[in-house]
């Protein structure tokens, strides 16, 4: 990937459950100093997504790394940058305990 | 939108099968990662953006200036 080239990129969802699962996700960069560089144009988080059982998706995210990387000092060794995604489950209605009261 | 019933998945091929075949270079394959992104416009999974404006317009421009194909 070039800086400035806009990039495509896939990931696969799976729900391997016999339930819909209806989640949001949520994106990390690392390192964590690359992530101001990092422009998604198009993405599936943050959108609750439901998926049926065994139901399997692709999810495109269509991002660029801005220009401005390659004149940081600091991003200089850095030549790998790592784009995870993490599936959260939405419920509705959950009672979460607070920690230490009862 | 998730596009559950993979309607576009024969352009998500062909743009994975020119990353592999190139070695992972981004910049080999971003005609058919276009052709993807059109596929979902056209079909309204994705929102409807000007390919110029989606980094594209150096493939636009080329593909006006060549004959028009069959």
């Amino acid at each position: 990937v070039v800086p400035g080239e806009t990039a495509l990129a896939f990931y696969k969802a799976k729900n391997p459950t016999d339930k819909p699962i209806i989640g949001i996700s949520t994106y990390n960069v690392i390192p964590f100093e690359a992530g101001q560089y990092f422009n998604k144009i198009q993405c599936f988080c943050f959108e609750e997504q439901r998926l049926n059982p065994q139901e399997e998706v692709d999810m495109p995210v269509f991002f660029y790394i801005d220009p401005e990387f390659a004149e940081d000092p600091k991003m200089a060794k850095v030549d790998l940058i790592t784009l995870s995604y993490t599936f959260f489950e939405a419920k509705e209605g959950q009672n979460l305990p607070l920690p230490g009261y009862q | 939108p998730l596009s559950l019933a993979g309607e576009c998945s024969a352009f998500k091929e062909r743009f994975m099968e020119c990353l592999r075949d190139s070695g992972y270079e981004s910049g080999a394959c971003r005609q058919r990662a276009m052709a993807y992104l059109e596929c979902r416009m056209e079909r309204q999974l994705m929102a409807n953006e000007p390919l110029e404006k989606l980094g594209f317009k150096d493939l636009i421009d080329e593909k006006s200036e060549a004959k028009p194909e069959k």
